[in-house]
């Protein structure tokens, strides 16, 4: 154990200066991470924050010289507690890793070896740095185990990673970066599979950590994830750390276009159906955004292309630092200048418990011959049992009842295996009760032996929007056939000319232009693949539109412009929504009503408003507190 | 022998073809084997002038060399013409041994998946016992049964290969059926025939059709295979099989009356190897699934 | 007494799933031989005919003895009976042809079929093994040239491989003998050629699976803790990678039993494979069943041990098998 005097006085445990990385990726050279300096000392958290390919997980790899073999790492400096890590030999390399720096890893299914115990793993490390004897392995995995909150820590080393829960494996493989005591910590998405409870719980487990003495680096995609943990922050966007600074001021105060639309888009708890609030004009919103490709503009600023602000500067010189005070930078031609009370994106955008409009009524476009009042679905103690692990027979859903009216939205939150896909499933008629009923504008829908043949003949007043558009699209259609398929109900009225322009009608309604007609699902991007999944969806004019998690699979900025898109289609066709989502916030912004969902039992039902102010049941209560937020560094505050 | 199936099984299983890595240009030339093979095939005059059943025993046994370029028999035939005329039985002994083993596999698997609990049961038992039992000894079996003979040989070849078609369609089906585009086309109202005609046979064929082509070789394998143990063709047809049978007399005198023939097997199987396994590769990506 | 009580179970679901593997693997024989006596009815002709021969000209008296003595008068679910039962007994019927007891026929020929496949396994293995470690994760001229020469192996007819073996090994070089089975020389070409296209597959197999296995993110974590390359390799990859290739193992020992009767024949060495020739050509149809039956077994065999042994490799699976 090597005493923290170890490096030069003063000076930080770990400095970055001016790093690049690039790799050979086939005859081209991509430049991932681009002039990226920090430094980071003991007992500190620095969080990178970005979307996939901004650099960096790169970032986080080169600390640890796993950048692999087609990479190339230049730095100014690059020296961690005194030790220049751009010198060391493999070997060398090899008796820093897992010994001084650690690693964790998004996904611990297979980020533990699936084959190896759970103690095996957290042992490993021991093993190779020799830091214990043979009999003592036992003891200190144990103990580490303990340290991270895994109970019964002995019986769970003997176990294997896929016989652990979610949390408990992401805590295992904590555990096992952080067993032979290494004083920095680079956690790349450590929460981003678990659900918001387990999450909460993980980054609570992390900040214990780094009160007791490491350095954390912190890797999200995330701005709330980060928000509640990091001392400082630090944005990136295609390579370049585009703005930096002390968590509170880059979340209270963001200057660079960038961060600013990244804190708009992560939905938050108080505004309904809210236009991706100021960044995008009405007429913009449902333009689909360029996506950012590697390369495009050496010289400009890599934003450029996705930047409202950017101008022909932007697009030929990369900004220079502009300090607002040189503990804040931010690289930006036209950094925002200051809090402006009046901009959307101002405090309201961060205040948390802004009470949202009570009871949601929409506002136009409502057929007259749906009135408010009448029931549009009716679920009436829905079960529905599936083997589980262990061979033991489980409720997925138990005795679930509720009803829909025509014209509403109801949202249904729930963490996975909580029973919401099922209930879904249900309602849409692809699996059959083992007990209840569902009735569908008055038809006998599903249970009680009612059968695809009685179903068929009013299957195109319900339709669905999945999580995974890709696979909902048959590989061999263009679009066109795709949406043509669902407008195809009645054959050959009018002939193809006539399909054709409902098709492109449809695109339009969701902001897809007619050009995409001849195009494949794979060749799109994830928000135009969703935005096709519900133009079909629309296509048979149906009453109901179940939509199961229709925008976890995407990213933030573009679950904002589905979401409102949903909520436009909404208010203009006066469709009825069933909407379905693991997520509070997503689930806040479209829904009239909330069912939360624990275990396949409905533990609280009622008015939005109502269960987002006075959560009744505990459950409902420790979701609401999960939810992480942008702006917790106050909330914290002023909470102590 | 049998080889290219383990290929074939495990690569519908990882859903990737293993040899992901053969260059572009050996691609290119593989399919320019296969091409010039079927040309061959359909017209053999343009190759050579001479008719692959002309006797001369006053040039028996020649070797290799600019009148002979793949010398002549015992006698006196000219192998090379003999192994340009071969091209068509062979080529069409395996492509129809394939195409019954598709059909046979189409059948059986979309039965195992369509038919209902019972009916996967029972198709499952039947391929699981198929393929407990070595192709070359079920296709011996079958000729066994039916006889010698050229036609027999196909039904028997087909038989073999029966299994790894059904089993490979079933799996490919029920991922189909599984599918997000088929649970949407539920939702649109469409009848089960109408499903299965317009997306679970088209697409759960893609990928049967693709390994297929690797199965071609197999087959043509297994046809050249039977002949040789003089089960199928008989003489004097040209089939490469069959030639290199009766040359395996000649092994110490003659060597190139049967090496020829037997390199005009490999060389094609290989050809249709690497071209199968291209395919596999590029079509497994873009399945999308 | 508390820590008995989950270890029990757990030892209880894993022999209830071992019983299960069993029980199918009894299935598919059961299928087998019901094939095979399916396959004796469908025989087309009067088997008496067929056992006589085209020449004799037997008084129908001999006939009518025949058909008793063989048991063709029984009707249909009778002889279906009396035919497993005499599986079950070891006994696999009598030869059409050569008036003898199959497995008498069989038992004459199985050694050196078997010392072939055995040969040929352990060579196919152990060449495999060799090319997928040594050319694993690397960009080299050795890689392609390793994956030419095995994808010409893998292609390749064994009955081409073994006259080409033949022509350049016996009778130009006359480095080992043309035919026979006396020695062991002379099981090494035979043995080479029918371990070479297996081999091909079982290489290209396994270096496919090492390198899936060096793909997924455990790696990169045990290499965040300090493994070496070697280390990640011997301690992670290589169980990852022994999956895909014992799967192979029960197809690779069926292929070779058939592609044996071919090299038995190219070698005119004695064995199996001559004996099953024989008998299709002269339509010796207990015999050929015979050897088939027997062939089906020893895959069944080796599939179940297989799944046994993929079941004591990975947890994964015991937790499935328990459900």
């Amino acid at each position: 154990m090597s005493g923290p005097a170890d490096g030069p006085a003063g000076e930080p445990l770990l400095v970055v200066d001016g790093l690049d990385v690039t790799f050979q990726v086939g005859g081209e050279r991509v430049h991932a991470v681009r002039d990226v300096s920090f430094t980071l000392d003991r007992g500190e958290c620095l969080a990178i924050v970005g979307e996939s390919g901004s650099g960096k997980s790169v970032t986080a790899r080169t600390l640890i010289g796993l950048t692999g073999g087609r990479s190339t790492v230049r730095a100014r400096r690059l020296s961690f507690d005194g030790t220049d890590l751009t010198a060391l030999t493999e070997a060398r390399w090899r008796a820093v890793r897992g010994r001084h720096i650690g690693l964790v890893l998004q996904d611990a299914l297979v980020s533990l070896d699936p084959l190896r115990t759970v103690g095996a793993e957290v042992a490993e490390p021991l093993h190779v740095h020799r830091l214990a004897a043979r009999d003592e392995v036992a003891g200190r995995v144990t103990g580490t185990l303990a340290d991270v909150g895994v109970p019964d820590p002995a019986r769970r080393a003997r176990q294997y990673p896929h016989q652990l829960s979610g949390g408990l494996r992401q805590r295992a493989l904590i555990a096992s970066a952080i067993a032979a005591g290494p004083r920095l910590l680079l956690a790349d998405e450590p929460t981003t599979a678990l659900d918001v409870t387990v999450q909460a719980q993980v980054l609570d487990l992390l900040r214990r950590l780094r009160q007791e003495g490491l350095a954390l680096l912190l890797i999200s995609h995330d701005l709330a994830v980060v928000a509640g943990l990091a001392d400082r922050i630090a944005v990136m966007y295609g390579g370049l750390v585009v703005e930096g600074g002390p968590a509170e001021q880059v979340l209270r105060d963001p200057r660079h276009p960038y961060t600013r639309a990244l804190l708009a888009a992560a939905p938050a708890l108080h505004t309904r159906g809210l236009h991706t609030r100021g960044l995008h004009t009405r007429g913009s919103q449902l333009a689909v955004p360029v996506p950012w490709r590697p390369g495009a503009g050496p010289g400009g600023c890599p934003y450029a292309a996705r930047c409202r602000l950017a101008d022909e500067r932007c697009r030929t010189e990369l900004p220079t630092p502009a300090e607002a005070d040189p503990e804040h930078r931010v690289l930006c031609w036209h950094p925002v200048p200051s809090p402006d009370p009046a901009s959307p994106v101002g405090p309201g955008v961060l205040a948390v418990d802004e009470p949202p409009p009570p009871a949601h009524v929409p506002t136009g476009g409502v057929p007259t011959e749906v009135t408010r009042s009448e029931v549009l679905l009716d679920v009436d103690g829905l079960s529905r049992r599936f083997r589980g692990p262990g061979g033991a027979w489980q409720h997925a859903v138990d005795n679930v009842s509720f009803q829909l009216r025509a014209g509403e939205t109801l949202g249904v939150v729930g963490e996975s295996g909580s029973g919401k896909t099922t209930v879904a499933r249900i309602v849409l008629g692809l699996l059959a009760p083992d007990a209840g009923t569902v009735r569908f504008a008055g038809v006998r829908w599903n249970g009680d032996g009612v059968l695809e043949r009685d179903r068929r003949p009013h299957r195109r007043r319900m339709q669905a929007v999945q999580q995974d558009p890709l696979s909902s699209f048959d590989p061999r259609y263009t679009v066109e056939r795709i949406v043509g398929e669902a407008v195809a109900g009645t054959r050959r009225r009018g002939g193809r000319r006539a399909r054709r322009d409902r098709v492109a009608g449809l695109l339009d309604q969701v902001g897809l232009g007619a050009n995409l007609l001849g195009r494949r699902p794979r060749d799109l991007s994830g928000g135009q693949r969703q935005r096709v999944t519900i133009a079909r969806a629309l296509a048979p004019a149906p009453e109901l539109l179940v939509c199961d998690e229709p925008v976890s699979a995407l990213d933030v900025s573009i679950q904002a412009q589905i979401l409102d898109l949903l909520a436009d289609l909404q208010r203009d066709l006066g469709v009825t929504m069933l909407f379905i989502s693991h997520d509070l916030a997503v689930i806040h912004q479209v829904s009239d009503r909330l069912l939360v969902m624990q275990d396949g039992r409905i533990v609280e039902s009622g008015e939005l408003g109502q269960v987002f102010a006075q959560p009744a049941h505990l459950y409902t209560r420790e979701l609401l507190a999960a939810v992480p937020r942008p702006a917790e560094p106050t909330a914290r505050t002023m909470a102590r | 022998m049998t080889a290219v199936d383990a290929v074939l099984a495990g690569a519908a299983r990882r859903r990737r073809a293993p040899g992901r890595s053969v260059p572009r240009p050996g691609v290119l030339v593989a399919a320019a084997v296969l091409a010039l093979a079927a040309c061959v095939a359909v017209a053999p005059g343009l190759l050579t002038d001479a008719a692959p059943t002309d006797i001369d025993p006053v040039h028996a046994l020649v070797g290799p060399g600019t009148d002979h370029w793949f010398g002549t028999d015992q006698l006196g035939r000219d192998v090379f013409t003999r192994v340009v005329y071969g091209a068509r039985t062979s080529l069409l002994l395996g492509l129809a041994a394939i195409g019954l083993a598709v059909a046979g596999g189409v059948v059986l698997g979309l039965a195992a998946a369509l038919g209902g609990r019972s009916g996967e049961r029972i198709i499952t038992w039947l391929t699981d016992v198929l393929l407990a039992l070595p192709p070359v000894l079920l296709a011996l079996l079958v000729v066994a049964v039916l006889g010698a003979g050229t036609a027999n040989t196909v039904v028997a070849i087909a038989v073999a290969l029966v299994p790894v078609y059904g089993r490979l369609v079933r799996t490919e089906a029920m991922l189909v059926l599984r599918s997000g585009y088929v649970e949407a086309a539920v939702g649109l109202g469409l009848r089960r025939g109408v499903l299965v005609a317009r997306h679970v046979l088209p697409n759960a064929l893609g990928p049967v059709l693709v390994l297929a082509t690797v199965g071609f070789g197999t087959a043509l394998m297994y046809a050249s295979a039977l002949s040789f143990l003089g089960l199928g063709s008989s003489p004097p047809s040209p089939e490469w099989g069959l030639m290199l049978s009766e040359g395996r007399d000649f092994l110490q005198t003659a060597w190139w009356i049967g090496v020829f023939p037997g390199a005009a097997i490999t060389l094609t199987v290989i050809a249709v190897t690497v071209v199968g396994r291209y395919l596999q590769a590029r079509f497994a990506g873009r399945a999308g699934r | 007494m508390r820590a008995v009580g989950p270890v029990r179970r757990r030892e209880r679901t894993l022999l209830r799933a071992a019983g299960r593997r069993l029980a199918g693997a009894a299935a598919v024989v059961l299928g087998a031989a019901t094939l095979a006596f399916a396959a004796l009815q469908l025989l087309p002709g009067d088997p008496v005919a067929v056992l006589l021969g085209p020449a004799t000209s037997a008084s129908p008296q001999v006939r009518e003895q025949i058909r008793a003595d063989f048991g063709f008068d029984e009707p249909l679910p009778v002889r279906y009976l009396h035919y497993l039962g005499q599986l079950v007994t070891g006994d696999l019927g009598r030869s059409y042809q050569r008036q003898q007891p199959v497995t008498t026929l069989i038992g004459e020929q199985l050694w050196p079929t078997v010392q072939l496949v055995a040969a040929s396994v352990t060579l196919a293995v152990v060449v495999a093994v060799v090319s997928a470690v040594v050319t694993t994760g690397r960009r080299s001229a050795l890689r392609t040239l390793v994956e030419l020469v095995e994808l010409v192996a893998l292609s390749t007819p064994h009955f081409w491989l073994g006259i080409v073996l033949l022509t350049v090994f016996s009778f130009r070089l006359h480095v080992f003998p043309a035919a026979g089975a006396q020695d062991l020389a002379a099981l090494v070409l035979p043995a080479v050629t029918l371990a070479l296209p297996v081999a091909g597959v079982l290489a290209q197999v396994l270096r496919e699976g090492i390198e899936t296995a060096l793909e997924q993110p455990f790696v990169v974590a045990a290499r965040a803790r300090g493994r070496s390359r070697l280390g990640v390799r011997l301690r992670h990859a290589v169980r990852h990678a022994a999956a895909p290739l014992l799967t192979l193992t029960g197809w690779a020992t069926g292929s070779l039993l058939g592609g044996a009767v071919l090299v038995e024949t190219v070698f005119g060495r004695p064995g199996l494979g001559s004996l099953t020739l024989q008998a299709v050509t002269s339509r010796d149809l207990p015999v050929v069943l015979g050897v088939v039956l027997l062939s089906a077994t020893a895959v069944v065999v080796l599939f179940t041990l297989v799944d046994l042994a993929q079941l004591a490799l990975d947890p994964r699976l015991r937790t499935a098998a328990a459900l």
